[in-house]
């Protein structure tokens, strides 16, 4: 006999997603009033939530009494194998499920300077792939590992790479080499948030890359996917964006909690 | 009290103390709540991030725990205050450089910086609280206190943890406490090959903010007074003073407006 799915609660589901807002912005207080809004829910419903995780330990009233913050109960909420994050080490395993997802090669590019260098990969499985070429620095400005990296940098540390690097070298005839033409393409990165290969640095093939971030939300490294297949490697890439952001948005909730600072 | 709430909580909880995943059946027996219960509390936790289910369809600790657990560590402004500081020490000395902080009368690793030697020491799980007498990182915190702050400590200990403190604890903390303010560190020799460090960070009034801790896996021949990693740690530490002087306000632990005495943790005994 096969027993029913069992009905998730509702109102507790609730209570938790109040609980997260807090795990985005753990140093932040949050009031009844901006909580209601942003969650989507009424005042009453926010503030039973709120009062529900105070009575827990994980919220607490702030020393003016009227904006509620992290309770200390919140460190109970790890297991043993808790400890600070090699944060290459927390994308494997997304790197294996966007190659399970994508069947094509991924890479991870870590910055080094004005310089980004993969440091791992997973082959793709078609008949024929784009390569995984370890420790050759590629500028800043080309391929679209480099271009994820570079767009989610701080604006005056793109400015430092641009005075020290202007001219940008002509890699392929594709790549950006004029600074206002490659700000637009900083300011199409961040609105989107991925990149997608203009074949400006390896001339074959199409590719998609999503920075990974710290706490602030600055770079510290991207994760590539390419295809060899020009007919309909893009459309094949495009299609699977709602997956791959899936696993990247997890990603970077991830390195996020646990590099606080530019590392 | 929302009592449906309070079993999703349990679960979470039993969950998160768990070393290994747990199935559903132990978790409701563990708990003493009904499978249907249970079922219903790890599905809504599933659903919103804070337990994983895992290919043998046991549950785990989720990502939204755990960034909690992180969020906690992150609200003590010291942590990032700290890290150019103690990757300096751990680049100089070699060893495991990790920060400590009091939160209520325990104390808990909130960060470490890894020696790129080929072994590592993890004595103490980070954000693992333990009692203040219970490891040298804590202690320093402990021994820096006004006395009256250390007799609270003493009574709050001898009501709730009565177990945890002997003779051998109270020899301990005087003599680290003797050795600290005489010496301006605290050191223990754990085995032959590993030995370990405190150093205090002290705010304007003296009392200390946070520890410095070094485990190394290889000490150094010369006594510890003149080991010159020891040297060079207290030199950097002297200089994270003089930052945490200057940001006093920015750098106050976010729970010193809490009652320590209300402040109760689960605690494992170390040793």
């Amino acid at each position: 006999m096969t027993k029913p799915v069992p009905q998730s609660n509702k109102a507790t589901e609730r209570i938790l997603r109040v609980l997260t807002v807090f795990a985005d912005e753990p140093r932040k207080s949050v009031g009844v009033t901006e909580l209601s809004r942003n969650l989507g829910m009424t005042k009453n419903m926010a503030f039973r939530a709120l009062s529900t995780l105070v009575n827990e330990g994980y919220l607490m009233r702030d020393p003016g009494g009227s904006r509620y913050e992290l309770g200390y109960r919140a460190i109970e909420l790890r297991n043993a194998d808790f400890e600070e994050q090699d944060w290459p080490k927390i994308c494997v395993a997304y790197m294996r499920n966007i190659h399970e997802i994508t069947r094509e090669t991924v890479t991870l590019s870590i910055r080094a300077g004005f310089h980004s260098v993969v440091i791992d990969g997973i082959e793709g499985r078609q008949p024929v792939v784009t390569r995984v070429l370890y420790g050759r620095p590629i500028p800043l400005h080309a391929g679209p590992g480099s271009r994820a990296i570079l767009a989610f940098m701080a604006d005056e540390e793109i400015e430092e790479f641009l005075a020290q690097n202007v001219p940008l070298a002509q890699i392929r005839d594709t790549t950006i080499v004029e600074p206002a033409a490659l700000w637009d393409e900083i300011r199409l990165v961040r609105q989107r948030g991925y990149t997608t290969g203009y074949r400006d640095h390896i001339p074959i093939g199409s590719a998609i890359a999503f920075p990974v971030l710290d706490g602030s939300g600055h770079s510290v490294g991207a994760i590539a996917i390419g295809t060899a297949d020009e007919v309909s490697g893009d459309a094949r890439l495009q299609a699977l964006l709602p997956a791959l952001r899936q696993q990247m948005d997890e990603l970077n909730g991830r390195t996020g909690a646990s590099l606080s600072t530019r590392h | 009290m929302h009592s449906s709430a309070h079993h999703v909580f349990e679960v979470l909880r039993l969950v998160c103390a768990n070393d290994e995943a747990s199935g559903v059946t132990e978790i409701s027996r563990r708990l003493s709540l009904p499978v249907s219960t249970t079922h219903r509390a790890l599905t809504t936790l599933e659903r919103t991030g804070y337990v994983r289910r895992t290919e043998s369809a046991k549950y785990e600790i989720g990502n939204n725990a755990e960034r909690l657990a992180f969020g906690l560590l992150r609200r003590f402004p010291i942590r990032e205050a700290a890290q150019p500081f103690l990757r300096q020490i751990a680049a100089a000395t070699d060893g495991t450089t990790s920060l400590h902080v009091r939160l209520g009368w325990f104390g808990i690793r909130i960060a470490s910086i890894f020696s790129e030697s080929d072994t590592i020491s993890k004595l103490e799980r980070l954000g693992e609280p333990h009692l203040l007498h219970q490891s040298i990182g804590s202690t320093v915190l402990l021994t820096m206190l006004p006395s009256g702050r250390q007799n609270a400590y003493r009574a709050f200990v001898a009501s709730h943890y009565a177990q945890m403190w002997d003779k051998f604890a109270d020899e301990t903390v005087a003599a680290q406490g003797l050795e600290i303010r005489r010496s301006g560190f605290a050191y223990e020799r754990a085995a032959p090959m590993h030995d370990v460090f405190a150093v205090p960070v002290r705010d304007p009034d003296g009392c200390a903010i946070a520890a410095v801790t070094v485990q190394r896996m290889k000490p150094g021949r010369a006594p510890i007074a003149t080991d010159s990693q020891l040297v060079q740690c207290m030199d950097v530490v002297s200089r994270l003073e003089s930052v945490v002087r200057s940001k006093m306000d920015a750098l106050r632990d976010p729970y010193a407006h809490l009652d320590p005495d209300t402040i109760l943790l689960d605690v494992k005994s170390i040793h």
